[in-house]
């Protein structure tokens, strides 16, 4: 395990954690009058005229391929910045610095893709463990944390030290779950992380995420899937050509 | 992300790549090496020089070139081609300016070390090192025709101990056809190391080395007392310094016999400019080898770059900004230069260590290991900054691909 809790003590905790908007807005994600297009596109790939989602909504995205879905996250995430406003947690993205959006990202967001979710050649623990380190929250605490986590999603515990090239995608799909909660993050995202998942699999993964946001009321989830069966398990389904079509805003009772 | 954290994912991600890693390391170790190695001969092999002969004002010999007279009476590397007669040894000793002589006669050789012919002025007036005298591990100089004293290596090498006979071959090759062995001398003593080429060869008196080229006068054996009819050459301690310039010239342009007389610290120089030009021409390879070794590692870096797209994006979707990615891929690059480093000066200490016995055997050459000094952390430095250097173009782009989903 290379994140061994006595050296995690002497981390700089100088650069404060962004702090989470959640306590002053009750919106997690704000857009108005967005647009992104990328670099050389002639037209934009997102735009987004009006949307709003409340804290601790979970929203199931789908949408054909190449509309936009995955861009979507990323700009939700701050890995790239449009025109409009967008702001996710209470924080105007477009506001921040590239290392403020990063610093933001650790500590706000957790993502997990469909395939390419881990650092190979770390162990299951340790990319639970990367997650908490980058976002500055490492803590004496985080490695019983992180195998509370890996626990609950059902991965062997003998797999815990394997490195990550060693394990089958679902077990990946594991770590990479319980990688997403280590930060207790008020945002999760999810870009498409069942395709590759056998139906046990994908049953099992569906389920411990259920479970979190059972327990996590106010941590808001968009989650990115072409299977249409998996809408069940969130609030409500919307098509990303809604959202650039017209105003969604499901959270009209939350006073912007 | 705490450096030590860095470190060690650094560390993990060598490992997972270890195949093109290790490669990259030996390339580095080579050059190393060779960087190393170079310069580490080229100035113990100028020590060594330097360190040979001490208060030593002028050396006298056969008309030849000064450099040549130099490498066949002090380093003892090459044959002589002619000899000076005993008479002009016998006018030089008596010179108003002459303070001493120390007489050498070469040509004979024992299982491949050269036997020395002298008197013994030698052991008293020659100096090595920082005016060091020559002293003695076990018995003392020659008294007798047979007796032969030692130097240190050829004593350990051929483990021979006091009073132990043995027999000289004419000529200077490892195997000769023809050897003095009715005439065995005895060793009656051992010189200390000096680490000069003191120590690769044995010393006989002049009188024993005539006495063993002359044809027995009768059945016992014996030989009668013969003064030499010439000798190699002559080194010549003067009453005043001062004089060393009018005894040169007086040598080398008196018509009675050809001969030369060189300074040492002179025909030294000389030598060392005329292997500047190799000096050169090695440094410059070696720096060579160096460059292509850190083009090796940017290779290595920016074909690892492809593969590990993914593995950068994560981490950047996990909140790692660039200058987290760009030093992560610089530790690596590091972490390689590192053990390029290690293990190149592992193996050229291995080398060193090896190879001394032989190489001062050979040469008289000691390139033993010396302290760590300025110039070879210079030199390591070097290698360190062009990694640094070679290493922070794939580390910019990477950490700007990863940006790209």
């Amino acid at each position: 395990m290379i994140f061994d809790t006595s050296m995690l003590k002497t981390q700089d905790f100088n650069s404060k954690p962004a702090k989470s908007a959640l306590a002053t807005s009750p919106l997690a994600i704000c857009a108005k009058a967005f647009t992104f297009r990328y670099s050389g596109a002639l037209e934009p790939i997102i735009g987004i005229p009006d949307w709003k989602m409340a804290v601790g909504e979970r929203v199931f995205l789908h949408g054909a391929s190449g509309e936009g879905k995955s861009t979507l996250l990323q700009l939700l995430s701050g890995l790239h910045t449009g025109s409009g406003k967008l702001s996710v947690a209470g924080v105007d993205l477009a506001e921040l610095s590239l290392a403020k959006r990063d610093r933001f990202r650790a500590q706000n967001i957790g993502m997990v893709f469909q395939q390419f979710n881990l650092i190979p050649y770390l162990s299951s623990l340790d990319n639970v463990l990367l997650a908490a380190s980058l976002a500055g929250r490492v803590n004496s605490e985080s490695v019983e944390l992180a195998r509370s986590l890996l626990k609950d999603t059902g991965l062997d515990s003998k797999l815990w030290q394997q490195t990550a090239d060693t394990l089958s995608i679902g077990q990946q799909q594991r770590v990479a779950i319980a990688r997403a909660l280590i930060n207790a993050p008020p945002i999760l995202l999810f870009d498409e992380p069942t395709s590759a998942l056998d139906d046990v699999n994908r049953n099992l993964f569906m389920q411990v995420l259920s479970k979190h946001l059972e327990a996590h009321t106010k941590t808001t989830a968009i989650f990115v899937s072409h299977d249409a069966r998996l809408a069940s398990y969130f609030d409500y389904s919307i098509a990303i050509s809604d959202l650039s079509s017209r105003a969604v805003n499901r959270a009209t009772h939350h006073a912007d | 992300m705490p450096i030590n954290t860095l470190l060690k994912v650094a560390w993990q991600s060598l490992l997972y790549r270890r195949g093109s890693v290790l490669l990259t390391v030996a390339a580095i170790a080579v050059s190393v090496f060779t960087l190393l190695g170079t310069e580490h001969v080229r100035q113990a092999a100028k020590q060594s020089f330097n360190s040979t002969i001490s208060g030593v004002d002028l050396i006298v010999g056969p008309r030849t070139s000064d450099v040549n007279l130099l490498l066949t009476t002090v380093f003892r590397i090459g044959s002589p081609s002619q000899n000076m007669s005993w008479g002009s040894y016998q006018k030089l000793i008596s010179h108003k300016n002459v303070a001493w002589t120390i007489p050498i006669s070469l040509g004979d050789s024992h299982k491949g070390f050269r036997v020395v012919g002298t008197e013994l002025p030698f052991f008293h007036q020659f100096k090595f090192g920082q005016s060091r005298n020559l002293s003695y591990t076990q018995g003392g100089a020659f008294s007798d025709v047979y007796d032969i004293v030692l130097g240190a290596q050829v004593a350990i090498q051929l483990n021979y101990e006091l009073n132990q006979k043995l027999i000289l071959s004419h000529g200077l090759s490892t195997v000769s056809f023809h050897k003095h062995d009715a005439y065995p001398f005895r060793v009656v003593g051992i010189l200390a190391a000096t680490g000069t080429p003191v120590d690769n060869a044995l010393y006989v008196s002049l009188a024993g080395l005539e006495a063993i080229h002359q044809t027995p006068i009768n059945q016992s054996g014996k030989h009668k007392q013969m003064a030499p009819t010439s000798i190699t050459a002559a080194m010549v301690g003067l009453t005043s310094k001062l004089a060393t310039f009018k005894v040169q010239r007086e040598i080398n342009t008196s018509t009675d016999e050809p001969l030369t007389a060189i300074l040492p610290g002179v025909a030294l120089t000389q030598l060392w400019q005329m292997s500047r030009g190799l000096e050169n021409t090695l440094r410059l390879m070696a720096r060579l080898i160096l460059f292509a070794s850190l083009l090796g590692l940017a290779a290595m870096l920016f074909a690892t770059l492809r593969e590990r797209r993914y593995e950068l994006t994560v981490m950047r979707t996990l909140g790692a900004n660039l200058p987290t990615i760009f030093t992560l891929i610089q530790i690596e690059t590091l972490c390689v230069a590192l053990l390029g480093i290690l293990l190149g000066s592992v193996f050229l200490i291995a080398t060193i260590h090896m190879t001394n016995p032989w190489v001062m055997a050979q040469y008289g050459i000691d390139i033993g290991l010396s302290k760590v000094t300025f110039e070879h952390i210079t030199t390591l430095s070097y290698v360190l900054f062009g990694a640094i250097l070679v290493g922070a173009v794939p580390a910019v782009i990477g950490s700007l691909k990863s940006r790209v989903s």
